[in-house]
């Protein structure tokens, strides 16, 4: 028997697990209260445990063949990383700075460290700037939530 | 029934005053906007654009969307004919004859039939809905709390069974949408649950920071990893007019193409990928001579293209009538339709038939509008396609941060963006579709509350005593087993075509 398999298999190993902490939790509720997550947890612990135990006798069928993306995969998972810590940079930027800031500076880092011309990265990070503070914020009154830096500070 | 013909003017001047129409025309640019691009789609659009949205009148909120997502079709044709790349996936099968028409220097005999293709695909979609009516109302008039309930099953399971490759992972989707719709209060109950203890998730999990993340980010993070740069432009110069008369010359193929594309707009799981494939495939087998099909045949081009124009409004029948979204799309419209303080059903094709048919004449008009549009800033258009992924990927991450946060104004709209997004990018490339997701989500609480209100009321009898919900019990069987049954033909027919070709290698 093969215990690894692809994370495709995985993902139902997980859908698995959370639908038995759903079930597990409102299994003291009501009748009514539990009515919807039983059925709803019933119905996913089939069609997911059967997708699982297909898996470890038959494999997983995906879309595309792994064995031709495979090797693009390789070179494209330091890309791949290299993108995700952008992402996750600016998100962890947002709440700590605010959107106002985060936001077009993330634009301009990007671009300019990207080869964008340092005029086309200042630009583009302008215009959403200006999106965010005057159209928004002055125009249609929108209130983001405060920075986490200004609330620590006391402002 | 005498109530129609009103109610479709009604929506056709409806969708002429100034804010309708102003706000339609900003969807409308954004649609073509979000066609050109490859890698975006009108899916990643109508997320970007739905927090600009709540808020605003239905009257206002429809167009807007449904401008932005009626166009797409539109412009993805220009890169899926000039470069050879769709600008969305729905317009894979354009490029089967586009692009060698536009190789042959044909390119604008092709976009304009195709522009013109799908204003009629559209236009006969728009004459199938009007004529579905009167019998669908009758219809609507005899569903309660447990036919309710059953079809919100069924659209369910068939988004989660013809959504992607596999029956299991689709149905799976499905019931992970409906958990993640069971976060917060509960319908009937009133008390929050799997909130865990964070007052911001006691009101359920937003839709916006989900679509957003679940939908746009692994587009976009897909769009920066390839950093596609595309070699040359190909001519364009000359045939728009033949064009247009390919188009009227092939009537009738546009009305059966933008017949099937409204079917596959109604049924829960298709959509636009299937439509298009579906009409190419059907110009193909009805051509009497079908040769020059892959080198550049227009046929090629107008099938196609009427079957994804025609599977929008197709897809706003279920919608409106069942509360059942056809495709993502809808299912956001859907959300909207909540959001707003509308509810589909009975309401939307009695006291709101006005709003439904705004709805329709926007899919339509849009079409029209963006095909004008397109047809004379077709130049400067296609230069959008050349936008480098290190411009272009930034800035529109940068506004997908600012919609997310635009749902609640709290910066946990910004952690569920992330995490949908780190979740819809390892779905997409782990082979697992998100349409039934957003589907389960937005027909979750609905789907609780007619199960509770049907469960109070009938018991369980209800499942064998009404005749409406033993049909939809019938319809939902064969969505598990004709899918299944495919499946396994396939997979036997796979055995049999490689047992017989090693055979052949060990002769």
């Amino acid at each position: 028997m093969i215990w690894y398999r692809s994370i495709t298999w995985w993902i139902g190993i997980v859908m698995i697990a959370l639908t038995l902490i759903i079930m597990t939790e409102s299994a003291g509720w009501s009748m009514g209260g539990k009515l919807f997550p039983w059925i709803i947890g019933s119905g996913v612990l089939i069609t997911a445990g059967l997708h699982s135990i297909l898996g470890i006798f038959q494999g997983v069928k995906l879309a595309e063949d792994e064995d031709e993306e495979a090797e693009s995969e390789k070179l494209d998972l330091r890309r791949v990383l290299s993108v995700f810590i952008w992402v996750l940079a600016v998100l962890v930027a947002v709440p700590l700075v605010g959107l106002q800031i985060a936001v077009p500076v993330f634009v301009f880092l990007f671009m300019k460290l990207h080869g964008e011309t340092l005029t086309l990265a200042a630009i583009s990070a302008l215009v959403i700037y200006g999106f965010i503070v005057f159209v928004l914020e002055d125009i249609i009154h929108v209130v983001f939530p405060q920075a986490l830096i200004i609330q620590w500070i006391g402002f | 029934m005498e109530d129609i013909p009103i109610a479709v003017l009604d929506g056709l001047l409806l969708m002429f005053t100034v804010k309708t129409f102003l706000f339609m025309m900003i969807g409308i640019v954004a649609g073509m906007f979000f066609g050109l691009v490859p890698g975006l789609s009108g899916l990643s659009g109508l997320g970007l654009l739905l927090p600009f949205a709540i808020g605003q009148p239905p009257e206002v909120a429809f167009p807007f969307l449904l401008g932005m997502f009626a166009t797409t079709t539109q412009t993805d044709t220009i890169p899926a004919v000039l470069i050879g790349v769709p600008g969305t996936a729905a317009a894979q099968a354009t490029v089967l004859d586009g692009y060698p028409m536009a190789k042959k220097g044909e390119a604008e005999r092709a976009l304009s039939a195709s522009y013109l293709a799908s204003i009629l695909g559209s236009i006969v979609a728009a004459i199938i809905f009007i004529a579905f009516l009167p019998v669908l109302r009758p219809l609507i008039d005899e569903f309660a709390g447990p036919e309710f309930f059953m079809m919100a099953m069924l659209g369910l399971i068939m988004a989660g069974s013809l959504a992607g490759t596999s029956l299991l992972r689709g149905l799976t989707m499905a019931g992970f949408g409906l958990i993640i719709s069971m976060v917060g209060f509960a319908p009937n109950t009133g008390f929050a649950r799997f909130d865990f203890d964070w007052t911001y998730l006691i009101d359920g999990i937003p839709l916006v920071p989900v679509v957003l993340g679940m939908f746009a980010v692994p587009e976009v993070i897909d769009l920066l990893v390839s950093r596609s740069t595309i070699a040359s432009q190909q001519s364009s110069s000359g045939g728009r007019m033949k064009g247009v008369a390919d188009a009227f010359q092939n009537w009738w193929l546009i009305v059966k193409c933008g017949t099937i594309g409204t079917v596959c707009g109604m049924i829960p799981g298709l959509g636009g990928l299937v439509a298009e494939w579906l009409g190419y495939g059907h110009a193909v087998q009805s051509a009497k001579d079908s040769s020059q099909f892959g080198k550049g045949d227009v046929r090629g081009v107008i099938a196609p293209e009427a079957a994804t124009a025609a599977q929008k409004p197709g897809g706003i029948l279920p919608t409106v009538a069942f509360g059942i979204p056809g495709n993502g799309p809808m299912a956001i419209m859907l959300g909207v339709f909540l959001i707003v303080g509308l509810r589909p059903g009975p309401e939307m094709l009695r006291e709101n038939l006005n709003i439904t048919f705004l709805m329709v004449w926007v899919t339509v008009a849009a079409n029209i509008i963006a095909a004008i549009l397109a047809f004379g800033l077709q130049r400067w258009l296609v230069k959008i396609c050349y936008i480098r992924a290190t411009i272009l990927a930034p800035i529109v991450l940068g506004f997908m941060i600012v919609g997310a946060t635009l749902a609640t104004r709290d910066f946990g709209d910004v952690l569920l963006f992330g995490i949908f997004g780190f979740l819809g990018y390892i779905f997409k490339h782990a082979d697992w579709p998100r349409v039934p997701i957003l589907i389960g989500m937005v027909l979750g609480n609905l789907a609780e509350t007619y199960l509770f209100i049907t469960v109070e009321r009938y018991g369980i009898e209800w499942l064998w005593q009404r005749p409406i919900v033993l049909i939809i019990v019938i319809m939902i069987v064969l969505s598990f087993v004709v899918p299944a049954y495919r499946l396994y033909r396939r997979k036997q027919g796979e055995k049999i075509l490689s047992g017989h070709t090693v055979k052949d290698d060990m002769e």
